[in-house]
């Protein structure tokens, strides 16, 4: 018996030699070597973040411990460390240090105390999970809970609270009622790296449907817990479980978890190669969509594709050490698009696999036809059907050998980088469809023409681009972020056991750890307006900690951080224009020089001004401040552009101080700039834009005065010539009908504007002999109207167009009006000419007009450009 | 009894640490297998070739395998070069190829004379990397989209005439498809030298002939074969100048006439307008089979926009597909006229109503525009 038991100790001991010898050769070796070292008695519950847990886990779990202590109301005491009213907003020094904060989350596992039964009464649970964190937390102040959620076990409790504070518990309830369901679960849900990912990074909505989701993807998959790839190299383990949340969250939050598609030939290959049970539908319906007969059946093929292509080795090597919330773009890529469905990814998996900043590219092997061979436009059903049956579910190569627009190329590029494991989205432009691809850790815009980005996926609710680049920033600072997501867990907890207090002083700390997670200021903000006194310094002090820590990087989300949550509460309390004005500076003190930023930044700016009152002074003042910042970060030139917008519908005093002040800025700029020359021209394109379309706008409407259009004017006449491209005026020859030109100083009026290729300021210029440029935005019945500087009869009209359409004129015809409103047609344009310029002349009853418009009819590839415009008047006609 | 007590120690010992390597799985798979841009740097044990994938050398050198590519191109006759591109810090697939298919030495006994150049795509390429891919690509085309694995067939004088992207065209990791297209490819491109050869001795219609079969190979061809084709049959006796000169999509495109794809809202054509210039390409046998589909596409297109025209369109699909059924329209075709034939007939009573409403609207619009047109152009010159 002796023996026996020297042996075993031995096997033992040669076990633990086994593991120490070489521990790097162990995945999570070196980690667990060093917790052997230092903490010999905790050495046994220490196990790998994602190291399969072994069935026999659950057996041999301790006794469950005892019920948490009965909860004890917080002491006057405990309070006393933090009085939020008075604690002045500080970023807190991360206890890792700036460093360590910025790696990637490694969360270490720790053994749960909650049982696997636990999880079939989620409801219980809760309440326990409540209870159990509440006593443990204690005391509020910074260090002690920085220390509390330092300790792996709180972060798993806090982790699993969460959890089951946002899901639908009867929902749950009734998804743990199988054992065998609640057994499977529980192992993820007891455990910290795979919990705390499924919670934080992403946007988890409907947890138990998520979650149900998992379930199937464990039973399809047995294998989910064994990385055969990782198993043979050094990527971190636990790939596919990765998968498995980052494809649960998304297709959960998107909605995609009802109709499917059936199984491709390759996929049914792959259940019988890996021994599993071919789901029900059968796969020769012929169809790309089956009907919604099957829950979760793209969620689970979406998931398959990945883990077999993982399993494989077929996508890129960076996915398995992907951090996890950038795994869910990829795992995440429209489930409810036919390019989103595996057989069409399994195409592009395997003919565009390409190292990721090719991807950036990929959309050029879609080629851009908007006309089938059928004469069918891309628009309609027709494009893609004839050959539809050639390429069952294969939409990616369809597209790619039939052609798309600007849409579906994006689409495709974007496919190719996600079936491979390579991070991206589609979205949207003004009249375009681009996509970006995540390279060498930045978001890479790609067939991209403008900066007004609307990604398709949703960040935080949000289609924005910037958005987007905040989360990007926030999840780059990973511990940080997390522990931020942690302390505001444990404030929603608080908060929800009628703990106002302590909850808002810990929302404040998480807001001050990481104050790009957006989320946090929301419910800091919200729990801050219903608790705490209306007090200016306080609110003061969060614009302050809010302008200096987003505005530098992320302009267009700081101002909405104080528009939606900052302002409707701060101005209420502020009373007097100089108080506002010093919040309102903090925010322009702090934009970055370099930031180029593509936004609507009037909501903001109308709200700062609207909140001044009536007093001329400060706002003036208020003008001031914005021209200052702008003289000194002219990217937001748009600010510019806004103060001589609202300048016309001030009192005329305020309208002509801010043209004034316009004036000095443009003539005053500091010429030791080295952007000098393109500064001096975005600001002088942004207020001469502001100035014609206010000027063209105010014509229409009641309050048409002169003074605009003399404003505008002398701007255009000053600048106007400026910017001309070399060559973009060069007139055609030609012999000028009869008659005075009246057109010059007249107004130029778009119907729509093309802000993208048309400088506006050029306008002017057009209506005179020397040419100017004139481009309107493409489509169908496109108008440019000149107002004339006075009534006249017309004698004749000389159009010049450009671009590379300028001698087929399409059916372009020209209109007059007196009024602006009613119109008589004058003339009809030809189809096309070989002469580049038409010259129109009205042989006789000529018609009186302060109006000319010409309209373009039909559809138009590139809308109507103009060098000229000239307008000819008829003292005979008369 | 001490003595036994050791020895029995010591056994145990040492089977405890044979357990030990025995279960610990990840060790042991550590030990047989490494990281695979790692193991690609090896050798393959089969392999008696130099060439290793970061470009190192080993002592003896192949003279089938250089190094780079201007090595390459210098040595390369008539086969030219056959490169195949990899990822080696990326794509694991490619690596698996490089050593179960490139590597192998029966691909030098398959490949003619070709110099085999393997070049590696980096996509995070430290410095020497870097260098080491600049020195082997110098002077190379440049791969299309950068997707591995890839093979390009590229001819003595540096021209690629066959690109092999992806596992469309290399089938399965143990290359036995790339192999069998690689051979197909090689024996194309003998071929269109052969007949160049040929074509060069011969005057006229005959050799317009000869460069007709080079113009039919399906791998690329000389930018100016048309141009030789016109110059040897400058009357298009042959019909070879029609069949190469052709393209479907400019074709549509002046029939439908639209300016860079996009049709003009209120453009209006009818089948009538399209028939007599579409049938002359339809019937034109010397054009391409799949041209003259394609061809027929449009009106088949057509007919089916037009009012009453589902008969005259099911007609088309017939005739259509009786040109060539194995070919990309042709099996397009195939579920159309039941796809199409009886979209009217599934219209409800609605949507009919609201189509002719539309219609009628539409026409109702033309007519007007066409008064005022009338109207206005009496009193008005335009040059």
């Amino acid at each position: 018996m002796k023996w026996r038991l020297s042996y075993i100790v031995l096997i033992l001991v040669a076990l633990a030699v086994g593991y120490v010898v070489d521990p790097i050769m162990f995945p999570g070796g070196e980690r667990i070597v060093q917790q052997t070292r230092q903490k010999t008695h905790t050495a046994e519950i220490v196990i790998h973040q994602d190291t399969p847990v072994p069935d026999t886990q659950t057996t041999t779990e301790p006794e469950p411990e005892p019920e948490p202590e009965p909860v004890i109301e917080d002491s006057p005491e405990e309070e006393e460390e933090e009085d939020p009213e008075n604690a002045e907003i500080t970023k807190i020094n991360h206890p890792l240090g700036e460093d360590n904060g910025r790696r990637p989350v490694q969360e270490q596992n720790v053994k749960s105390v909650i049982r696997p039964n636990e999880w079939r009464k989620p409801k219980a649970l809760e309440r326990k999970l409540t209870n159990r964190i509440r006593s443990r937390v204690g005391n509020p102040g910074r260090e002690h809970i920085l220390a509390f959620i330092r300790e792996p076990e709180n972060r798993l409790q806090i982790a699993q609270w969460e959890l089951l504070h946002r899901a639908d518990l009867d929902a749950l309830t009734e998804l743990m009622k199988d054992k065998g369901t609640a057994d499977s679960l529980a192992e993820l849900l007891n455990n910290l790296p795979w919990i705390s990912s499924f919670v934080y990074d992403g946007e988890m909505e409907k947890p138990e449907i998520a979650l149900a989701m998992i379930n199937q993807f464990r039973q399809v998959d047995k294998n989910m817990d064994r990385d055969i790839l990782t198993d043979a190299t050094k990527i971190k383990p636990g790939v596919k479980r990765r998968i498995a949340a980052a494809v649960a969250v998304e297709f959960t939050r998107n909605g995609w978890y009802g109709a499917g598609a059936p199984l491709s030939k390759e996929q049914i290959k792959y259940y019988k190669e890996i021994g599993m049970p071919l789901p029900d539908i059968a796969a020769d319906s012929g169809k790309r969509r089956a009907p919604a007969k099957d829950n979760f059946r793209l969620a689970r093929e979406r998931y398959l594709y990945f883990a077999e292509s993982w399993d494989k080795g077929l996508l890129n090597s960076s996915f398995g050490n992907m951090p996890d919330w950038l795994m869910h773009f990829p795992c995440g890529w429209k489930g409810d698009h036919p390019m989103g469905l595996a057989s069409s990814l399994r195409w592009q998996r395997d003919n565009c696999s390409a190292p990721a900043r090719a991807y950036v590219g990929m959309c050029s092997q879609v080629p851009y036809l908007p006309l089938n061979k059928y004469g069918d436009v891309i628009f309609s059903k027709y494009y893609y059907q004839p050959f539809d049956v050639i390429y069952p579910g294969l939409f990616a190569k369809e597209t790619r050998d039939v052609g798309a627009v600007c849409g579906g190329l994006s689409h495709y590029g974007a496919s190719a980088a996600c079936a491979n494991g390579v991070p991206a989205f589609t979205m949207g432009e003004p009249g375009h469809c681009a996509y970006a691809v995540f390279v060498d850790g930045e978001w890479h815009a790609a067939n991209s023409i403008s900066e007004k980005r609307e990604p398709h996926y949703a960040t935080w609710g949000l289609h924005r681009w910037s958005a987007m680049q905040m989360m990007t920033d926030m999840y780059k600072d990973g511990q940080r972020t997390r522990d931020a997501q942690m302390i505001c867990s444990l404030a929603a907890l608080l908060s929800q056991n009628k703990n106002p207090i302590k909850a808002l002083s810990l929302y404040e700390m998480a807001v001050t750890m990481q104050p790009l997670y957006n989320p946090v200021w929301t419910m800091y903000l919200d729990t801050a307006a219903k608790h705490l006194s209306k007090r200016p310094s306080k609110y003061l002090g969060v614009n302050d900690f809010i302008c200096s820590s987003v505005a530098p990087k992320h302009p267009e989300m700081c101002a909405r951080y104080l528009t939606e949550t900052i302002y409707p509460s701060l101005l209420t309390t502020l009373k007097t224009g100089k108080q506002k004005m010093v919040a309102f500076k903090s925010y322009f003190e702090n934009l970055n020089e370099n930031e180029k930023a593509e936004w609507d930044m009037e909501k903001m700016l109308n709200m700062q001004f609207d909140s001044l009152g009536k007093a001329l002074p400060i706002k003036l003042n208020f003008f001031k401040l914005v021209a200052d910042s702008v003289r000194r970060r002219p990217a937001f030139g748009a600010a510019l552009s806004w103060a001589v917008r609202r300048a016309y519908v001030e009192k005329r005093s305020v309208g002509d101080r801010v043209r004034g002040m316009v004036d000095e800025l443009l003539t005053q700029l500091p010429k030791d700039d080295p952007n000098y020359e393109s500064t001096q021209l975005l600001l002088k394109a942004s207020v001469i834009r502001a100035a014609e379309e206010m000027t063209a706008l105010s014509l229409e409407g009641p309050r048409s005065n002169g003074r605009d259009k003399e404003y505008y004017l002398d701007l255009a006449n000053k600048y106007s010539k400026e910017f001309l491209k070399p060559g973009e005026n060069n007139m055609p020859d030609f012999t000028p009908p009869p008659g005075k030109l009246v057109s010059p100083g007249g107004l130029v009026m778009l119907d729509m504007y093309a802000p993208k290729q048309d400088s506006i300021v050029t306008h002017s210029a057009a209506l005179t002999p020397q040419g100017g440029a004139i481009i309107s935005e493409k489509g169908k019945h496109r108008k440019v109207t000149v107002e004339l500087p006075k009534r006249t009869y017309i004698g004749g009209i000389v159009i010049v167009p450009s671009g590379r359409d300028c001698t087929a004129y399409r059916e372009w015809y020209v209109e007059t009006s007196v009024d602006g409103k009613s119109w008589k047609l004058l003339a009809n344009l030809p189809e096309s000419s070989e002469n580049p310029c038409i010259v129109l002349t009205v042989e006789h009853d000529c018609p009186q007009a302060r109006y000319i418009r010409i309209d373009s009819g039909a559809e138009q590839l590139q809308g109507i450009n103009f060098k000229a415009i000239l307008v000819y008047d008829n003292k005979k006609g008369k | 009894m001490t003595i036994r007590k050791a020895s029995k120690l010591l056994q145990s010992v040492a089977l405890g640490v044979a357990f030990a390597a025995v279960i610990t799985p990840g060790r042991c798979l550590a030990q047989q297998t490494s990281d695979p841009a790692e193991s690609a740097q090896e050798p393959p044990a089969e392999s008696n070739n130099e060439q290793q994938p970061d470009g190192k050398k080993t002592e003896s050198k192949n003279p089938r395998r250089p190094e780079t590519y201007q090595e390459a191109l210098s040595a390369a006759g008539d086969d030219g070069i056959i490169i195949f591109c990899y990822g080696p810090d990326w794509n694991q697939r490619s690596l698996r190829m490089l050593q179960s298919f490139w590597m192998k030495e029966n691909l030098e006994k398959i490949t003619g004379q070709a110099q085999l150049l393997a070049v590696p795509i980096y996509e995070s390429p430290n410095q020497a990397q870097a260098d080491e891919q600049r020195r082997i690509t110098a002077g190379m085309p440049s791969i299309p989209f950068s997707v591995c694995p890839t093979i390009m067939l590229v001819d003595k004088d540096g021209n690629m005439y066959a690109n092999l992207p992806g596992m469309d065209f290399l089938g399965d990791e143990d290359g036995a498809a790339a192999l069998n297209n690689i051979t197909q490819k090689l024996q194309m491109h003998r071929k269109m030298l052969e007949l160049l050869q040929r074509a060069g001795t011969l005057q006229g219609v005959e050799k317009a002939k000869v460069l007709g079969e080079v113009a039919e190979l399906p791998i690329q061809k000389p930018a100016d074969l048309l141009d030789m084709i016109k110059e040897a049959d400058p009357s298009d006796s042959t019909g070879l100048v029609r069949r190469n000169e052709h393209s479907a999509l400019q074709f549509l495109y002046q029939q439908m006439d639209t300016k860079d794809g996009f049709l003009k809202a209120d453009f209006h054509t009818t089948l009538h307008d399209l028939m007599q210039e579409t049938m002359k390409i339809v019937n034109d046998t010397a054009l391409r089979p799949e041209d003259r589909q394609a061809a027929y596409c449009l009106l088949i297109g057509q007919a089916r926009r037009e009012e009453g025209g589902s008969k005259r369109m099911k007609a088309m699909i017939a005739a259509c597909m009786k040109i060539d059924p194995k070919s990309f329209y042709g099996r397009a075709m195939s579920q159309l006229a039941v796809l199409w034939g009886n979209e009217r007939a599934n219209e409800t009573s609605d949507e009919r109503r609201a189509r002719r409403a539309k219609e009628k609207d539409d026409e109702k619009k033309r007519r007007q525009r066409e008064r005022e047109v009338k109207k206005t152009e009496r009193n008005t010159t335009v040059k």
